[in-house]
């Protein structure tokens, strides 16, 4: 009976390539636990090269069980090092840890969430970014809402995956689409539906770029490269923004003349300036209710932002719920359409420019004017009118954060004193 | 024989005390012609005193409140001793500060000396001052000793006689061991609150003990109802007084090695004295002010008493009462001008004094807004 039940294992055992005896003590196990992860395997460069289970998951069973031994990108790193070198110097390599937050005060917050940002023992986080919409979430809904992309930082996986190496995988533009598609960042379907990924679905990528043509060119880990705006849009300083501009010429330049790459993405920045002024001036009158305390409700009077406390927040750290109504269209305005006008028009994408982002945008615009105005005439309605002292801290706030310069500051100033009279 | 002889000793002692209190009660004056000092009351070495508007005068002898009228008849009104008195604006009530254990008493008398009202707060009183008729302000400091120096917590509180008084903390400081160490009546006695003229203000000061540097009284503006406050000066540790002029616009800051008025809000030296200042006083013109026992007329000195002496001018100017070696004294025959002219709409003031205490609106907005008839 038990050399019956021992038969197969054994059988098994002699069928495995020659490559694969590198693995032998995981191996009968995992043919029955996991038989998809080893046949992966077995198919990969790795188990050409004779690398078995232990040289990435180490060999304490109990810590892979408990989920303990992540394969990290530390892991990879020794035999990767460029690929290493390039992540970690990308966007993807760094800016993302910003989509996690310390969680350790919440009350539903899950023991092995620490290892996301901690290394085993240590207390000092890795990154010291927070995102107060992680921090707003659910342990579940920060799991797969959030770190299913937001780990890329630490884990090749997000792109690569587990146990193939295959780089068909990853060539395909559709591995980025996990991520980059979506509301707030479509990069995805602005590319598949440009001539760039039209020319591709028809002709090949020979012929038609796709997303590593441009954004991972010639194999490089570093996705940012050319890239001259912060992940939320703010454009780079001249200082940054040059050299990075010339790379992506460079870029573009693989199939089309210099000049009419630079002039095409030229054409691009000024859009981005001019949605980027349409955004200023709403987000201006959010701070102008703010300093006049008429937003509804105001930022003391909704549950605290995780990281500012009582305070209206507009920057890339803003939420879309616990806010007000005219915060919640900016939101809308600022973090998908700004988004969608400006990716639009570098992934040269007319629809997606026009009518999904800048028409928005500009619709957004007349939005919050017209909630502004409801809300100064409720304002108006109230028994406590708009006294001197409120003019004139509104006034300091609109100057504090250089939304009026000093002379029209005086100029102002001089005015309310006129009134109180 | 023996009681008689005593009798006698006793009879002639008390006739030539009073003899030379007609004439020259205190030795070391030299007074301007016209001026006269006469012994009004006891007052115990040390212990506060004040003086009411309509002349009455407060002190502690032989360790009790006592009342006494310009005529010299007093009345005892506790039997405990206080560490500040102050007379209300009209003088019709007198608040007394009474330490008991780690708190304090405070206890409102009328001008029969009636109790009105009494509450206790935590802490020791260090000084008293009326808002106004209806709001008593009363500083108070704690002190709680640790292994690695002292916790050293100042408040104020806000009575209105009846309910509970709204406590504000203003400093809560940790003082280095060394630091801590400092003479006990040192360490509380540096918390003095002064009211501004208008009573929306308050100056205060208050110790600071930052590492690696000297610790050093830090005088503070603070408006009463936005609670801005500013530095306004910084002046030594020991014994030191700060008080408005009576434009509210700067305050005199005295301590061992002088005095000097600053200016409000930022605190620009405006004139200076090289005379001690422990317990400056001013006139309610501000004509006269009052060091350690010199006064000054418009800067200059006129009069000198023996030194080391406190003062409290009279409400209506015509006198300064003087607190030396146990006795109270009145000096008269001063000839004060007239109190600042109280400004032709009040409520603007206040407000515009309100906006400049929040940063709303800076120095030269409030003086010009003040100057365009707002201040006669």
């Amino acid at each position: 009976m038990r050399k019956f039940k021992t038969a197969p294992a054994a059988l098994l055992a002699l069928l495995l390539p020659l490559a694969a005896s590198a693995a032998p003590p995981c191996i009968p196990c995992h043919m029955e636990k996991t038989p998809a992860a080893v046949a992966q395997w077995q198919g990969s460069a790795h188990a050409k090269a004779d690398l078995g289970c232990e040289k990435c998951h180490g060999t304490d069973h109990d810590k892979m069980v408990k989920g303990e031994a992540k394969v990290g990108m530390k892991v990879c790193a020794p035999c990767h090092q460029k690929a290493y070198r390039e992540h970690t110097a990308s966007r993807h390599g760094m800016g993302l840890h910003s989509g996690w937050g310390c969680t350790r005060n919440l009350p539903d917050r899950k023991q092995g969430e620490c290892r996301f940002c901690h290394k085993e023992g240590d207390e000092t986080p890795r990154s010291e970014v927070q995102c107060a919409r992680f921090l707003k979430q659910s342990p579940e809904m920060g799991e797969i809402g959030c770190n299913y992309c937001h780990s890329v930082e630490d884990a090749c996986d997000s792109c690569h995956s587990k146990h193939m190496t295959d780089l068909k995988i990853v060539r395909d533009p559709n591995s980025c689409a996990k991520c980059h598609m979506g509301p707030d960042h479509p990069q995805w379907e602005m590319w598949q539906t440009s001539l760039h990924g039209t020319l591709n679905a028809s002709k090949g990528r020979e012929v038609g770029p796709d997303c590593q043509s441009c954004h991972m060119s010639k194999g490089s880990h570093n996705v940012s490269l050319g890239i001259t705006m912060s992940s939320g849009g703010v454009p780079y300083p001249a200082k940054q923004a040059e050299p990075a501009r010339a790379d992506m010429v460079r870029i573009c330049s693989a199939c089309h003349a210099p000049s009419f790459a630079k002039r095409e993405l030229e054409r691009n920045d000024r859009v981005r300036s001019q949605s980027l002024g349409i955004l200023k001036e709403a987000e201006q009158i959010i701070w102008d209710l703010n300093d006049r305390g008429m937003l509804d409700p105001m930022p003391s009077e909704r549950p605290p932002h995780p990281l500012n406390g009582p305070r209206l927040v507009t920057d890339s750290q803003m939420l879309y719920e616990d806010t007000s109504h005219i915060e919640r269209i900016f939101f809308k305005m600022k973090k998908y359409d700004y988004a969608r006008t400006v990716k639009g028009a570098y992934h040269q994408n007319p629809a997606y420019t026009h009518w999904y982002g800048n028409a928005e945008l500009k619709m957004d615009l007349v939005d919050i004017k017209g909630e502004a105005s409801r809300l100064k005439e409720r304002k108006k309605a109230t028994p406590e009118a708009f006294s001197a002292e409120d003019e004139l801290k509104a006034l300091k706030s609109k100057f504090d954060r250089g939304a009026i310069g000093e002379e029209g500051y005086l100029t102002e100033k001089a005015k309310v004193l006129e009134k109180m009279k | 024989m023996l009681p008689r002889l005593r009798l006698i000793a006793a009879l002639l002692t008390v006739t030539l005390s009073a003899l030379a209190g007609c004439s020259t009660p205190l030795r070391g004056v030299r007074m301007p012609e016209g001026f006269r000092i006469e012994r009004i009351a006891g007052s115990d070495a040390g212990t506060p005193f004040d003086v009411s508007r309509g002349g009455a005068f407060a002190s502690v002898s032989d360790g009790s409140i006592v009342i006494t009228d310009r005529r010299g008849d007093s009345f005892g009104i506790d039997r405990s001793p206080a560490t500040a008195l102050c007379f209300s604006p009209a003088g019709e009530r007198l608040a007394a500060a009474l330490p008991s254990g780690n708190a304090t008493a405070l206890r409102l008398f009328d001008a029969k000396g009636k109790v009105l009202g009494e509450t206790k707060i935590p802490g020791r009183v260090t000084s008293l001052a009326w808002r106004s008729g209806e709001e008593l302000l009363a500083g108070a400091v704690s002190i709680r000793k640790f292994t690695f120096g002292s916790e050293l917590k100042s408040r104020l509180y806000q009575w209105n006689g009846a309910d509970a008084p709204v406590a504000t903390t203003l400093t809560d400081v940790t003082l280095r061991p060394q630091v801590a160490k400092m003479p006990e009546e040192t360490l509380y006695n540096q918390l003095i609150i002064a009211v501004s003229p208008y009573g929306d203000e308050i100056a205060y000061s208050s110790l600071k003990d930052p590492p690696l540097f000297v610790p050093y009284l830090k005088v503070s503006v603070r408006h009463l109802e936005t609670g801005a406050e500013i530095e306004v000066a910084k002046t030594s540790l020991g014994a030191g007084k700060v008080l408005y002029t009576p434009d509210g616009e700067s305050l005199v800051v005295g301590d061992l090695n002088g005095a000097r008025r600053v200016s409000i809000p930022d605190g620009k030296e405006i004139e200076t004295w090289h005379f001690p200042g422990r317990s400056p006083a001013i006139s309610p013109s501000g004509e006269y002010l009052f060091l350690d026992g010199r006064l000054y007329r418009d800067g200059k000195a006129v009069a000198d008493f023996p030194a080391g002496e406190r003062g409290i001018f009279l409400q209506d100017g015509s006198g300064l009462a003087l607190s030396h070696q146990g006795k109270l004294y009145l000096v008269s025959g001063m000839k004060e001008g007239p109190a600042p002219v109280p400004p032709s709409d009040p409520d603007r003031l206040l407000k515009l004094r309100r906006l400049r205490s929040q940063g709303l609106i800076t120095e030269s907005e409030y003086r010009r807004e003040k100057d365009k008839g707002l201040i006669p």
